[in-house]
């Protein structure tokens, strides 16, 4: 057995993953910690957790004498996928903290603050109203449902990890984007005014009454637990 | 990770080939070796796992992995990940043997991880694949598609098994004959030093059944014979150049079949 020892990685307490549906408006969250002096933004989506890596997880699980777990018990087989993960992120980190958000990592976030449980994990929340309309479904049922099962997915990640919430709405002021930096060690840039301006000035599309009723029912769970109010109760 | 540096330099061997094929029997026989690791009866998988990993490279996507390192340097880190679990059992033995069928459609991307591994092919008559095939719970009922599978597989290996550096190809119906002399010769192949007492294990497990996923029967060659003539038919539609370019069958019994003419195999 080799034991999975997060404290050798080179990506050590050097992860920042954002963890969002799609239509959040994480990028705008990753370009703003990459404000800050000490990180660095990835180029993009980096798609690790996405697609190979459950298809690993799902192999790994076929039990003990089948597939991977044939080969490796669980902590080789983490530190493995550790391993390899840190091989493709660290380059662009360099000697800083590396910011990076793929917008279906979200729905694999027990698996990965399983492999990084050293990382920063910001969990970006925008009002699924929002989330709804920009998506720009014309059938309510599914765009209400878009962002709420990402989210269940995270909340149910939160004992594992070190997760900071955050809400899109919120960040317009600049007292709460000092908090969300302070959360992860991290301190204003010189460019960090400008990334929340550009927040501030952001208007969302307006949302139909279907929809928005849709959103109540079938998110309206999520709606409390962020703080966002119902339109119909 | 390069070839040269990695633990797993020159240790790897892999064996795959169409489903139904004889691929766990031959993996069971090379592991009668005390040098040889790997799982007797389980494929892995991995590299079929790692095929999002394969499209980026194949594609050379400039989104994804390849936005953060370098073509080689991902080849890297693939190649240190799979060393970390295929040896992960190694023990101090010298080869570690992994059976994956359908990494007989995978050889490009597994060569660029492996260059240095040895690939064994293991070639079935396809109408008795086709027939275990449409046996097993996992395989296609329709002979048709069977047939079809097996020509995919062995089209596949035909056009990327050139490129690669170490590639042998061998044939169920003759390890069948003779397991002990074609195991020993392959097991020499990989480098592996053949004694009496290795020559004695290949004979005992050879006696061995190993058919899995509960088909009825004797293991064994020829058993098409109780194939249909329809069935047969609708095999050499769709296999019978590639059967007779492989010597398993003759071409005036393939044209004899298709023309659905007596003299063929008959119903059971």
């Amino acid at each position: 057995m080799r034991l999975f020892d997060p404290t050798t990685s080179r990506l050590h307490r050097r992860m920042v993953f954002v963890l969002a549906p799609p239509h959040s408006h994480a990028d705008r969250v990753v370009s703003l910690l990459a404000t800050a002096p000490g990180a660095v933004a990835g180029p993009g989506p980096s798609r690790l957790f996405e697609a190979a890596v459950p298809q690993l997880v799902g192999n790994f699980q076929l039990g003990e004498r089948f597939g991977l777990a044939a080969l490796a018990d669980e902590e080789t087989f983490l530190g493995s996928v550790r391993r390899l993960t840190d091989a493709v992120l660290q380059e662009k980190a360099g000697d800083r903290r590396l910011v990076e958000y793929s917008p279906r990592h979200a729905e694999r976030a027990g698996f990965l603050t399983a492999v990084y449980p050293d990382a920063e994990f910001v969990h970006v929340v925008r009002d699924p109203r929002a989330v709804a309309a920009d998506a720009g479904l014309r059938k309510s049922l599914p765009a209400s449902r878009l962002c709420a099962p990402p989210h269940r997915t995270v909340l149910g990640a939160y004992g594992s990890g070190r997760v900071t919430i955050v809400r899109m709405e919120d960040l317009v002021e600049r007292a709460n984007v000092n908090r969300l930096l302070a959360a992860l060690a991290l301190e204003p840039g010189p460019g960090t005014e400008a990334e929340v301006e550009k927040l501030a000035n952001h208007t969302d599309r307006p949302l139909s009454r279907p929809l928005g009723f849709a959103v109540d029912v079938f998110a309206g769970d999520l709606l409390d637990v962020f703080g966002y109010h119902r339109r119909r109760r | 990770v390069t070839a040269a540096a990695s633990p797993l330099a020159d240790a790897l061997v892999l064996v795959f080939g169409c489903p139904r094929s004889g691929t766990t029997w031959l993996t069971r026989l090379l592991l009668s070796h005390p040098q040889a690791a790997g799982p007797e009866h389980s494929e892995s998988r991995l590299f079929t796992d790692l095929q999002p990993f394969a499209t980026a490279l194949e594609h050379r996507m400039a989104d994804g992995p390849l936005a953060y390192v370098e073509e080689r340097t991902l080849v890297a880190a693939l190649r240190q990940f799979c060393d970390d679990l295929l040896g992960a059992d190694l023990q101090g033995r010298r080869r570690v043997f992994e059976k994956t069928p359908a990494n007989a459609l995978q050889l490009p991307f597994i060569r660029r991880i492996y260059p240095d591994a040895w690939y064994i092919h293991i070639v079935r008559d396809g109408r008795d694949v086709t027939r275990s095939v449409s046996e097993v719970e996992f395989g296609q009922a329709d002979v048709s598609e069977g047939a079809a599978g097996w020509v995919e597989y062995l089209r596949a290996v035909e056009r990327d098994a050139p490129g690669l550096a170490r590639f042998r190809e061998v044939r169920y119906e003759d390890l069948l004959a003779e397991p002990v002399a074609g195991v020993s010769e392959l097991l020499s192949w990989v480098g592996l030093e053949v004694d009496d007492q290795v020559r004695d294990s290949i004979a005992e497990r050879a006696g061995t059944r190993v058919s899995q996923f509960n088909t009825g029967g004797q293991v064994g060659a020829g058993k098409w014979r109780e194939l249909t003539q329809e069935q047969l038919r609708d095999i050499y539609r769709v296999a019978g150049d590639l059967l007779i370019t492989r010597g398993y069958a003759e071409r005036a019994e393939v044209e004899r079949a298709l023309a659905g003419r007596s003299g063929g195999p008959r119903r059971p």
